[in-house]
């Protein structure tokens, strides 16, 4: 081909070549495909239907790229680290484990998943099926498959040819349990076990990200324990894993209340499965290992080895979804509540079931004080209201009698059902400490306090936030500095609207923490100076306001006052 | 002849000037100057050409070579490791917006039971408002970072990459106040004979060629292909038809299979200032 002889001559005929063809556009060009892509980003490149064995590609992001299940590519070269594929040539004797994606995209991502504690793994894309299944059968150790469950067809078709002794991973992004029926077909036909990995818990779909996330989880933790817990999976053949990670000081408590909460919100009870252990103490982890007990009994408790585990999960459970779920009372949010009260030791008068499984009322008596509590597994949600600060001004904390325990209580369903029936509401995770030997309730409060205080901001959150304010102003809890802003500010009937509290820096405590809290005009940038700053300690005996900043008015918002 | 073409191409986005005082009898060891400045180039300009692109560079090396048949050595305590001092400014503007919900609800229900619920009613409304507020950061920052090192053939270059924007644009460093090294003469009688000769060459990879806004000089052509679902492929292909022409014509050291081959954008003796 000589058609014109200046070089962009060449360019010009690739542009209007009527192919969308990479390699034939390489020859259009009078250049070697093989080589000709080198350097060169393919981001948005369609690449379905197109075969490019053969060339190299130095710049291909497969999470930017279009691919379908006819598009043929190499293992991407060795020379671009984040899209770096591991030869499966390369010799196996020090893997951890081996993984094959069925989803090229997922490969980037979990790789470049959080940099955490991971065993070492050789990776197969999707073109590299035979390789996999090549290595498999002389690779003795843990060895997964991992599939998007969307691709529903594709995953039924193939599920049953996945060699025995490799687990099957299914990662979920959509919340909810219908697959159930599914995945115990593909189980049938599998001759492998399988893991559902399930990221999201509350009714939206989580990111990609995320769930891969908890996949590099899922395989750190399967294949760092993975004598014992190869055994588990192949007794249970369908199990649904989930992990958590708690919040410090009592971190093995946190991470087994959440998991406890989102296992109801999954409805995932009845089921019989295996809870996982650690073998190291952690602080406070005989306390924790208690309320593992009493939030999951029917579950296997397993001891691992969490040193090699990867930092993010404190607590993980493989539930048994093989076989149908047997609910006895034990498991009910009303049961895991109660057991997690009595291993407090928490006395439980007249407790009683009026009506149950949708409302338990018990009456808890403590050293010094004693309680109502009601037990509600399923609250309607409420809309956010914001009231007028008049209707906070009399709320005293400290004279709390009646606690509603629930799943998913928010700042504004505080507040909104303090105020209409002055029931304090929390969830398991703000009670999983609370003993019979506090002399207050603020342990349980500082504990909600601090799972809300990071909610976004806006009028619901300040609002929720001035009830501890105003309880530090009502016991006068101040240690020096003029308080009058404070004071100002609250008194003020449009409080949550006109103000924005924000919690910054926090000094957590074994008792509580100490917030560094400041006060904004709402509307202002986040540089602007605040009305007032200071902090807030709240422990065991409450809350008390110190070290209080007044800076001094500018003339910026001066001027917004007046406006 | 489309070689030159090419090359031209290349001048274009970087030039190099190199200097060093002369050689005498009292002095044996000079600084050497090197000016390097690049831009931006527009390819295709001319009459004839059917497409247009725009290049730019994402990365290069100054190499200093002195060819080992050069009676001269570089005084290695003299080679430049500073960060350079030219600073671009970054400008950032963050809009911040604050929008109070516009559907706030009065708490009617109780309100209704004292007289004070009409006036939340009003004071409710005067609370829903919105404000925009910019904040314009400026900052200064270095313009390109420079990183000294050295190439596989053990000659001394500084790397340099763009900071704050995606490519290369201006000097690194002020040729004049800041030199690279200190060079020394090693001949016997520095009145006798040929000064050594000492090479500067600006390199580059083949992913360091920036390539953009390629467009078709034919507007009916051009308006066509915008519609082309496939356009993006031929985009991706013509990108890098026009890299690796360009690489061939600069090519120095190893093949075109190598992502890693360096190519020469331009190079340059040291001229003696008397």
């Amino acid at each position: 081909m000589k058609a014109k002889t200046h070089w962009l001559a060449q360019v010009e005929a690739v542009l209007l070549a009527d192919t969308g063809d990479l390699r034939k556009l390489a020859e259009i060009g009078g250049e070697d495909p093989r080589t000709l892509y080198i350097g060169t980003s393919m981001d948005g490149v369609d690449l379905r239907g197109q075969d490019l064995r053969g060339m190299a590609f130095t710049r291909l992001d497969p999470a930017k790229v279009r691919i379908d299940a006819d598009t043929r590519l190499d293992p991407a070269p060795g020379s671009e680290p984040e899209t770096l594929i591991p030869d499966p040539e390369d010799d196996l004797t020090d893997t951890d484990g081996m993984v094959l994606f069925m989803e090229h995209r997922l490969i980037p991502e979990f790789l470049r998943s959080a940099p955490r504690r991971a065993p070492n793994l050789a990776i197969y894309g999707p073109g590299e099926v035979e390789a996999f299944n090549h290595d498999a059968l002389r690779y003795a150790g843990p060895k997964f498959v991992v599939f998007d469950v969307r691709r529903r067809a594709f995953l039924e078709r193939f599920v049953g040819r996945v060699p025995e002794g490799v687990v099957i991973l299914l990662a979920r992004r959509t919340p909810g349990f219908e697959v159930a029926e599914l995945d115990r077909d593909t189980a049938a036909a599998a001759r492998s076990p399988i893991v559902v990995i399930q990221a999201s818990s509350s009714g939206t779909p989580v990111y990609r990200t995320a769930t891969v996330a908890v996949v590099k989880d899922a395989i750190s933790v399967l294949a760092t324990n993975w004598e014992v817990l190869e055994k588990v999976l192949r007794r249970q053949r369908v199990s649904v894993f989930l992990r958590s990670r708690g919040q410090a000081p009592e971190v093995l408590a946190d991470a087994w209340s959440q998991m406890f909460e989102r296992t109801q919100r999954m409805e995932l009870r009845g089921y019989a499965g295996t809870r996982l252990v650690s073998a190291q103490s952690v602080t406070y982890a005989d306390r924790a290992l208690d309320i593992s007990d009493a939030l999951f009994s029917g579950l296997r408790p397993l001891t691992i080895d969490r040193r090699s585990g990867p930092k993010t999960v404190d607590a993980a459970i493989l539930v048994d979804t093989s076989r149908p779920p047997n609910l006895d009372y034990e498991d009910t949010f009303e049961g895991g509540v109660e057991r997690l009260l009595s291993i407090r030791r928490w006395s439980m008068d007249e407790f009683k079931k009026p009506d149950w499984p949708n409302a338990t009322e018990f009456h808890l008596v403590g050293r010094t004080r004693s309680f109502t509590m009601h037990v509600v597994s399923s609250a309607t949600p409420l809309l956010p209201e914001i009231y007028p600060s008049e209707h906070l001004r009399d709320l005293y904390l400290n004279g709390i009698s009646t606690l509603v325990v629930s799943n998913d209580v928010n700042e504004s369903q505080v507040v909104t059902h303090l105020i209409e029936k002055g029931e304090f509401w929390v969830n398991v995770r703000d009670i999983c400490t609370f003993s019979p030997d506090d002399d207050t309730i603020w342990s349980l409060l500082q504990r909600q306090l601090r799972r809300l205080a990071r909610v976004p901001s806006g009028p619901a959150r300040s609002q929720y936030l001035s009830l501890f304010l105003r309880a530090a102003l009502q016991s006068e809890g101040v240690l020096g500095g003029d308080p009058g802003r404070i004071v100002d500010a609250l008194n003020q009937s449009l409080f949550s609207r006109l103000f924005n509290v924000s919690f910054g820096k926090v000094a957590f405590r074994p008792e509580g923490a100490i917030y560094q809290v400041k006060i904004h005009r709402a509307g202002q940038p986040p540089s602007a100076p605040p009305v007032t700053g200071f902090r807030l300690e709240i422990d065991g005996q409450g809350p008390r306001i110190h070290s209080i900043v007044n800076p001094l008015e500018t003339a910026h918002w001066a001027a917004r006052t007046t406006a | 002849m489309n070689q030159d073409n090419r090359k031209r191409a290349l001048a274009e986005i970087v030039a190099v000037d190199a200097w060093h005082q002369g050689f005498t009898q009292k002095v044996e060891r000079v600084d050497l100057h090197v000016d390097v400045v690049f831009q931006s180039g527009r390819v295709g300009g001319e009459p004839g050409d059917d497409v247009r692109f725009r290049l730019r560079l994402k990365r290069a090396e100054v190499v200093v070579i002195v060819p080992p048949t050069e009676p001269a050595k570089i005084d290695k305590g003299s080679i430049s490791r500073d960060a350079p001092q030219i600073s671009a400014k970054a400008t950032e503007k963050r809009e911040i917006s604050t929008k109070v919900a516009a559907g706030v609800k009065s708490k009617a229900k109780l309100d209704q039971t004292g007289p004070g619920g009409g006036l939340n009613l009003t004071l409710d409304a005067s609370a829903i408002r919105s404000k925009d507020a910019a904040v314009i950061i400026t900052q200064s920052l270095q313009a390109m970072s420079v990183t000294q090192t050295e190439t596989a053939d053990g000659d001394y270059s500084w790397v340099v990459e763009p900071s704050v924007n995606k490519t290369l644009a201006g000097r690194p460093w002020d040729a004049g106040k800041a030199p690279r090294l200190k060079v020394v003469d090693q001949r016997q009688d520095r009145t006798k004979g040929i000064e050594p000769n000492i090479r500067i060459e600006v390199r580059c990879r083949r992913e360091d060629l920036d390539i953009t806004d390629i467009t078709l000089k034919n507007q009916t052509a051009w308006a066509g292909f915008a519609k082309d679902p496939l356009g993006r492929n031929k985009v991706a292909a013509a990108e890098a038809l026009i890299r690796t022409k360009l690489f061939q014509a600069g090519l120095v050291a190893g093949h075109l299979d190598d992502p890693f081959a360096q190519m020469t954008l331009c190079a340059a003796i040291a001229e003696s200032s008397a």
